[in-house]
This record gives structure tokens, C-alpha cells and sequence, in this order.
């Protein structure tokens, strides 16, 4: 087993057949001897025992259950104390001279990050490692920002740069998705600020182009196409999702905000322009998740084709059409696209049974 | 082994970042281009609450000098610029309503001017309109003995508080400013944020100064005035600031000075 989730996908397996094995018992389909049954029991048990000492697994719906709050429990706790962390220094700070406030910012996420990586060989669950993971971001985020404020230093859009590298580095050593995606955000804002800064505006100011996204979306998209992800299969699931929603919102603000953009055409123009664009874009993602079996990247194509036709409803007829029938001509469209995702199911069941046979 | 190795990369990027700033630091303040002093007239303390965050900031208050366009007690942002200033800074006189490439900032150097001419002639603008006010008003009437204390008041705010800095030029690079204004005392030259109006002028807006704001040191802020456990500044100050290699600043001192002087 390479990791956890497959792990947990095996363990989900034995319990099903399990589950179908008793049925075909009960319906007299099928009669094992008890050597049989004892050798298929032992087996099972064996396997059982291997991966809930490796990965800690779940055997059942109670578990699992337990598992997503622990998940949710450390979320939280790990948000709340990376916040923590920013305001127990804002709060003492101003009492220490400048080189104890600069030992304390360099050491802070020195110590936190042999934290983590003791913590992660001597705990199985992962949780805890995650925990601390998480507060070294946020100390690393705290050194680079206090620093510039201590020193005065002009902001600039290198801290970006670092605060991706040191969250994907993370990231990867401890499987922390929740870094990958701060890796992920900070790494959009950096690409985003060259391109801005290159066209000739002041970093910071890169969200008054949305176009500034696009680039650094499309790059995040194909990142894990470039590079496999065989240990770490979310993680390609997380650069392509992030990759879709910075490509798609920015099409998606362009196409109700012209003004926006850095073609030099008329307002209306390029917001028409946009909305076009989004609906290809959309039914290109569409397309690639159903070729290459990406459910995360059809479900996000099939949201923003959504968004985007019932916000061209919206543009269209609010307006001048009666509300009932607006509502209207809104439900027979739902019907309409609830009729396309029963045929793109459907399409997308066969492609997966021939892909098993 | 490759989780190792990923950790090992992880402390190397922060170590390296942290000296690299602090490298930086050092090469900046090993040489000072340029030093101002400014009084309690163009310095406030930044407000906080204390148990929130306990370090001192500072704002520098600054203007433009005055318009036509523009009464004298706004804390005027715009200034006009010539035609070939405008162009090499990469902003164009648009005469249309969509304002679309007006609102981006660009970096531009400002030059701000301590006390000097723009200030001593908008303090004879603002004193001029006060007298000239006041001729209208009579004395007699109780209405008007109320407009006189206030046109006095706004006297003796101008002569003796308002802010005296006063950003008088742009420009696209640090050389041409320092030529354009050559050895002129208490001056000072930083990097700050711009944008051209959405009119059909040559006016831009500084938006906003990189000095700003400026943080103090404990070790400056040692003679300051512990007041309910909150630090402030004395009422009467000169607060040095120097300028390094990097055109990054920093408070060097703060004297306390007496109300007479």
C-alpha cells in the first residue's frame, strides 16, 4: 500500500465483501467449507492488522465518522493557533529590543519545524504532525512579515515566493494539504504580482487585473500532469481544482466587470468576450475530466457552467421578463442541465466499466 | 530519506531567507544618502490598543501644495506635472470616461520638502484668506465675535501646527529629482504610490508614501514617556530620520525638545 487512502480503500473492500459474501451465504448462491471461510477470516485479519498498525485505518461507518471530526478538530485548531501564534508576538514585542525580536522571529519557525518533524515519527495518526506543520507556516509568515515591519523594509512580492516554497516543502514532507493549498494561493499572488508589475502596475495592486490569474492557473492545473502524484493522489486533485476555480473566476469577474481587463476594447465588448470564454472554458474542463476519469475537475467544469448560464439568465431577463417567469425559464433550465449530467453519467459510467474491463 | 531531505530544504529556506534580510538591513544602514528631521507637527503616533500590540508606529502627515481647485483645508493628494514628466512615468492625459488605466498605482519617486517654500507660501495663502475674512466680519455682533475666534483659531493651527512636509515633485527615477533639486536642505527623496487622475489634466495623485508607516525601536523609544503602561511621545519632539544605500528608512532619534524653541 503506497498510502493511506489506499489503504483505506482496501479495508473498505474486505468489508464489502464481507457484506456480499454473507448475502450470497444467506441466499445460497454460493457455500464455502470452514477451512475455506477460516483461511479467508485469517487472511483478512492479517491484512487488517498490517495497515491499521501502518496507516491507521477506519473498519467501519462509526470510525469514519470519528476520523472526518478529528479531520474538522484539527482544522480548526490548527487555523486558531497559527492565528494565535501573530497575536502573542503583536502583543509583546514592542516591550523587546530589536535583536531579541529577531532571535524570537528566526527561531520561532526553526524550532516549530523539528517540532513537526518529531512529532511525525512519534505519532502514528498524522494530526498532531499536521498541527504543528501548520503553526511553522504561520511562524514562517510571522518572520518574513514582522522583519520588513521591524526594518521598515518597502513590502515586496518575494515574501510570496518564500511562503510558497516553505508551505509546498511542508507540505509534501508531512502530507499537509491544507499547505499545499496556502503553497498554492501564495504561489498565484506571486505570478500574478510579476505579471502585474511587469505590465507596469504596483504589485499589490494585481487583483485590479484578473487577468493576472490566468497564467499562474493554468500552470497550477498542469502541474501534476508534469509531475505524478502516485504517493499522493490528492494532491493532484487539489492543483487541478485550484487551478480550474483561479482560471474560471477570473474569466467569471472579467465577464461582469470589462473595466478589468487590459484589452483596450470597449466594456461591453470584452465582458461579451469573457462570458464566451467561460462557457468554452467550462465545457473544455467538462470534457478532459471525462476523458481522463477526473470527477474533482468535471464537477468544477460542470459548477461554473452553471454559474455562468444563470448569470447570463440573469443579465439577459431580470430585467424585463415577469419574476415567475424568469423563475420559470430558470427550472425548465435546470431540468435541461439535470437531463445533460444524466447523460454525462451515464457517459461516464461506460467509459469507466470499459476502462475495468 | 526524501522526507528528510524535504525538512532539511525547509530549514536551509529559512535560515537563508532570515540572512538575506538581515544582510540587507545591514548594507542599508551602513550608509546614509539622506537624512530629514520632522517635528510632533508631521509625525503622530500611530493609534493601537496597547494590549493588542505594544510596539510604536508612526504616520507621517504630508500634502501637496494647494490647487485653485482646492479649499486650503483638505490634505491635498494631487499634483500636476508637466507633459513630458507624465509620459515618462507611463501616464497619459485621457480625455474619456473610462477610467479603467487611471486607477492602477505605479511607483514613482516623491520628493517632500520640510519647511520650506511651498509651505511658507500656502501659510501666506491660508493667512491671507483668514485676513481677508476677517475684514468682513464685524466685531460688534456676537454671530461674528464667534466666525473671529475661529478664523483666529485656524490662524494659530496653520502659523503653529499643521504639517509643514510638503510632496513637491514626481518623477520617474531618484537621479532626475536629485538634478531637478539640487542641495536643498531638509529634503527628502522616497519611493511612494501614484495614479493619474480620471480627468483630462495633468494631474496625478500620491496615494500613498513607503515611509509610511515607520516603526520605532525600543531602544529608540528609551527616554519616551511611560504613561499607563502606554508608551508616548514626548509633546515636543525632532524625530531624525535617515535614509540608507537601500532608500529604506529608519528613525535614528527622537529629542525631546522644549516648547519655546
Amino acid at each position: 500500500m503506497k498510502n493511506r487512502d489506499s489503504a483505506q480503500l482496501r479495508v473498505d473492500q474486505i468489508n464489502a465483501f464481507e457484506q456480499e459474501l454473507k448475502q450470497l451465504r444467506s441466499e445460497q448462491v454460493v457455500t464455502l467449507s470452514e477451512d475455506q471461510q477460516q483461511l479467508i477470516t485469517s487472511y483478512h485479519q492479517k491484512i487488517r492488522s498490517q495497515l491499521s498498525t501502518q496507516f491507521d485505518v477506519d473498519f467501519n461507518a462509526g470510525g469514519k465518522s470519528l476520523t472526518m471530526g478529528m479531520q474538522v478538530a484539527s482544522f480548526i485548531g490548527a487555523l486558531a493557533l497559527a492565528v494565535s501564534v501573530f497575536f502573542l508576538f503583536f502583543q509583546y514585542w514592542g516591550f523587546f529590543t530589536t535583536p531579541v525580536q529577531v532571535a524570537v522571529l528566526i527561531t520561532a519557525p526553526l524550532l516549530t519545524l523539528a517540532a513537526t518533524y518529531w512529532i511525525q515519527a512519534h505519532e502514528e495518526s498524522g494530526y498532531f504532525a499536521k498541527l504543528a506543520g501548520l503553526i511553522s507556516f504561520a511562524c514562517v509568515v510571522l518572520n518574513i512579515f514582522m522583519l520588513g515591519q521591524i526594518f521598515n523594509i518597502t513590502p515586496s512580492d518575494n515574501a510570496l515566493l518564500l511562503w510558497s516554497v516553505y508551505g509546498c516543502l511542508l507540505a509534501y514532507a508531512f502530507n499537509i494539504r491544507l499547505l499545499l493549498v496556502a503553497s498554492i494561493l501564495c504561489l498565484y499572488g506571486f505570478i500574478a504580482a510579476r505579471i502585474g508589475a511587469y505590465n507596469g502596475m504596483y504589485w499589490l495592486s494585481m487583483g485590479e487585473r484578473p487577468e493576472n490569474f490566468i497564467l499562474p492557473a493554468l500552470l497550477i492545473f498542469v502541474i501534476p500532469s508534469i509531475f505524478k502524484h502516485i504517493k499522493q493522489p490528492d494532491f493532484s486533485i487539489i492543483y487541478r481544482v485550484f487551478g480550474q476555480c483561479g482560471l474560471l473566476l477570473a474569466i467569471l469577474v472579467l465577464s461582469f466587470w470589462g473595466r478589468a481587463s487590459y484589452l483596450d476594447w470597449n466594456s461591453d465588448v470584452i465582458e461579451g468576450f469573457y462570458q464566451i470564454t467561460g462557457f468554452v472554458f467550462s465545457a473544455c474542463f467538462i470534457g478532459i475530466g471525462l476523458k481522463n476519469h477526473w470527477k474533482s475537475v468535471l464537477y468544477t467544469g460542470n459548477t461554473f457552467l452553471v454559474i455562468f448560464m444563470y448569470s447570463k439568465f440573469f443579465d439577459w431577463w431580470w430585467d424585463w421578463l415577469p419574476k415567475y417567469l424568469f423563475f420559470f425559464l430558470v427550472g425548465l433550465s435546470a431540468v435541461l442541465v439535470l437531463l445533460i449530467f444524466k447523460r454525462l453519467r451515464l457517459l461516464q459510467n461506460q467509459a469507466e466499466e470499459s476502462l475495468t474491463s | 530519506m526524501k522526507n528528510n531531505r524535504l525538512v532539511i530544504a525547509a530549514f536551509t529556506l529559512i535560515l537563508s531567507a532570515n540572512i538575506i534580510v538581515l544582510v540587507k538591513v545591514s548594507y542599508n544602514r551602513s550608509q546614509i544618502s539622506q537624512q530629514i528631521t520632522l517635528t510632533e507637527r508631521e509625525v503622530y503616533q500611530r493609534y493601537r490598543r496597547v494590549e493588542e500590540n505594544s510596539a510604536t508606529s508612526l504616520q507621517i502627515q504630508w500634502q501637496t501644495p494647494p490647487d485653485e481647485d482646492y479649499g486650503y483645508y483638505s490634505h491635498n493628494r494631487y499634483l500636476r506635472l508637466s507633459d513630458t514628466t507624465l509620459s515618462k512615468l507611463g501616464l497619459k492625459k485621457s480625455c474619456n470616461d473610462d477610467n479603467r488605466h487611471h486607477k492602477i498605482q505605479r511607483e514613482a519617486w516623491i520628493l517632500l520638502q520640510q519647511n520650506g517654500l511651498a509651505y511658507q507660501t500656502h501659510l501666506q495663502q491660508i493667512l491671507a484668506k483668514i485676513e481677508l475674512q476677517r475684514q468682513t466680519i464685524n466685531a460688534q455682533e456676537t454671530r461674528d465675535k464667534k466666525s473671529l475666534k475661529t478664523l483666529n483659531d485656524k490662524a494659530y493651527k496653520a502659523k503653529n501646527k499643521r504639517s509643514r512636509l510638503y510632496a513637491i515633485a514626481v518623477a520617474g527615477n531618484k537621479e532626475s529629482l536629485s538634478a531637478a533639486y539640487p542641495e536643498q536642505e531638509n529634503t527628502l527623496i522616497v519611493k511612494g504610490l501614484i495614479s493619474k487622475t480620471n480627468h483630462c489634466n495633468n494631474k496625478i495623485r500620491i496615494n500613498e508614501l513607503y515611509l509610511n508607516p515607520l516603526h520605532i525601536s525600543q531602544e529608540v523609544l528609551k527616554e519616551s514617556v511611560k504613561k499607563n503602561g502606554n508608551q508616548v511621545l514626548p509633546h515636543h519632539y525632532d524625530l531624525n530620520i535617515a535614509v540608507g544605500a537601500l532608500n529604506e528608512a529608519w528613525v535614528q532619534s527622537i529629542q525631546t525638545r522644549n516648547q519655546n524653541e
